[in-house]
């Protein structure tokens, strides 16, 4: 029976040619020998025709059609479901490019509307007493510039060379260290505007810029990151410390912002393009005058700038 | 001409207008995003997968959904494909699974109406296929495909075979496939390819020569 079986299996084989050379002669000589073999094999080859030659049938004319329309259903079908994941993403994203650009609009509406018009009324009258106590400390104003650069010795060689061509280099020594230079700066706000509008030439060589805000007098500091030459100005143009917090606060946002906008429009757009020279924007105040004056505004003398400029390797 | 050649010019081929371009080439065209390379693996293929589907389920109508369904499947699983096997195994193997399945779940549904269709044989049937076995000298496929009975008798026999038995002897004799390939659209052994036509076979023969009486 198994013997029968081997037989059959190699005659098959040998019908479908799937055997080897070695198996081919074996089975031949079978077939030569024993002509119930020989016969067992006709049968199998007429078998094999009779299955062969069954008609070919062809697909239905309109298959592709049928297969393109199940496709399209299948995919409608499935549509809904990544749509509104892909729609919940969509939204998602547009609310966090909206609450961002809502947070950009209002910082820099306030940051302007504060400047240039600010509020008729005071809210709250200050008690006296306390802010005259204060009036010195919130008039002047601390901060450190620290700047980084590859281009080392040519950018400190020109902060040099500006802080004494504005007559500044009389207010401290520089600290010199390898690959560090500080600069104690103390002057005036006019004095200060016209070293920025100075910098302003060399802005594009550092690498990073860091405004820090109330280094010294009071406890809250801010950090404005990748601050402009015009943005110094405008903080140091603040009447006091609280308004130098403020807008120093709107900068440091806005540049956050900025930062994470692809072609930094917003910074960009506050960039304002003199054409390389001094051009240091000064806030214009308007009609809108403090119609309730502080006293610190009502004293005389002229309020000190003084910024501590740490030029980095 | 190879067995596997002469098989493939009996088809309509006539609306593959890409018979040069590899089938690795459309599926890269395909994915790339490409659908007209997606078409033209339909137009090459579907007329062999609908004519395996039909031998296999005897039903011109399920055939055509089957063919459908499984080149569905193909288009929405082709990310799957390797190209470990050629394109037209995997098709095939996509294909005949579907139908295997298929047929098994509608197996009683089935058997009583093709029970009465294929014990049904005329005397002339019976004539006709008499002497196709009595003949000494080898057949001729094509006089045996020119006949019309003879052919309708084969269908009837191959019909009584089981789904297992009428896949491998579909794959083999109507699809040209060999054994290696037969084994890769089934999933199953080398060994067990040869053990299983070997049985069809036999049984096909048996078949035929009980119409006889």
């Amino acid at each position: 029976m198994k013997e029968e079986k081997k037989i059959d299996e190699l005659l098959n084989s040998f019908v479908d040619g799937e055997l080897t050379a070695r198996q081919e002669t074996e089975v031949r000589r079978m077939i030569d020998n024993d002509p119930q073999i020989a016969q067992q094999l006709r049968q199998l080859q007429k078998c094999k025709t009779l299955m062969s030659s069954l008609p070919i049938a062809n697909a239905p004319a309109q298959m592709l059609d049928n297969i393109k329309a199940s496709l399209e259903v299948k995919s409608y079908r499935d549509q809904p479901e990544q749509t509104s994941q892909e729609r919940g993403r969509t939204r998602i994203s547009q609310r966090v490019l909206a609450v961002a650009a809502l947070i950009g609009l209002v910082v820099v509406l306030t940051a302007v509307v504060y400047t240039i018009s600010p509020p008729d009324t005071v809210p709250e009258r200050p008690d006296v007493t306390a802010y005259v106590s204060n009036v010195a400390a919130v008039k002047d104003f601390h901060g450190k510039l620290e700047l980084k650069t590859s281009d080392f010795i040519a950018v400190d060689a020109f902060i040099n060379r500006v802080i004494e061509d504005n007559g500044l280099s009389g207010s401290f020594a520089p600290v010199r260290e390898p690959n560090r230079r500080i600069y104690s700066l103390s002057c005036s706000e006019k004095g200060m505007n016209l070293l920025l509008a100075d910098l302003r030439k060399i802005w594009s060589k550092l690498d990073t810029v860091t405004f820090f805000v109330n280094t010294e007098v009071f406890g809250e500091q801010v950090v404005v990151e990748a601050v402009t030459t015009e943005q110094i100005a405008e903080i140091i143009g603040q009447r006091d410390s609280n308004k130098y917090i403020e807008v120093a606060k709107d900068f440091a946002v806005l540049n956050n912002i900025a930062q994470h906008l692809p072609g930094r429009e917003i910074a960009s757009a506050l960039e304002v393009n003199t054409d390389g020279l001094i051009a240091i924007p000064k806030p214009v105040l308007t009609s809108k005058q403090p119609s309730v004056k502080e006293p610190a505004l009502r004293l005389d003398g002229e309020k000190t700038i003084e910024i501590t400029l740490i030029v980095n390797r | 001409m190879t067995e596997a050649a002469n098989i493939n010019t009996r088809y309509d081929r006539t609306s593959d207008r890409n018979i040069g371009i590899d089938d690795t080439v459309l599926i890269d065209q395909y994915r790339q995003g490409d659908s007209g390379a997606m078409e033209k693996l339909i137009l090459r293929y579907q007329n062999r997968i609908y004519n395996v589907i039909l031998k296999i389920c005897a039903d011109p109508d399920d055939a055509a959904e089957l063919t459908q369904e499984a080149f569905v499947k193909i288009i929405e699983n082709i990310h799957k494909f390797e190209g470990r096997s050629r394109f037209y195994t995997w098709a095939f193997r996509v294909a005949v699974n579907l139908t295997l399945n298929y047929c098994q779940r509608n197996a009683k549904l089935k058997l009583s109406s093709l029970d009465i269709e294929t014990n049904q044989y005329s005397s002339q049937e019976r004539q006709v296929l008499k002497e196709f076995l009595s003949d000494e000298s080898s057949p001729d496929p094509a006089a045996v495909a020119q006949n019309g009975e003879l052919c309708a008798l084969a269908f009837k026999a191959l019909m009584k075979l089981d789904e297992a038995q009428r896949a491998v002897v579909i794959l083999r004799d109507i699809e040209g496939m060999d054994y290696a390939q037969i084994a890769d659209v089934l999933n199953i052994e080398l060994g067990t390819v040869r053990s299983r036509l070997s049985r069809a076979r036999g049984r096909l023969r048996k078949i035929l020569e009980a119409s006889l009486l």
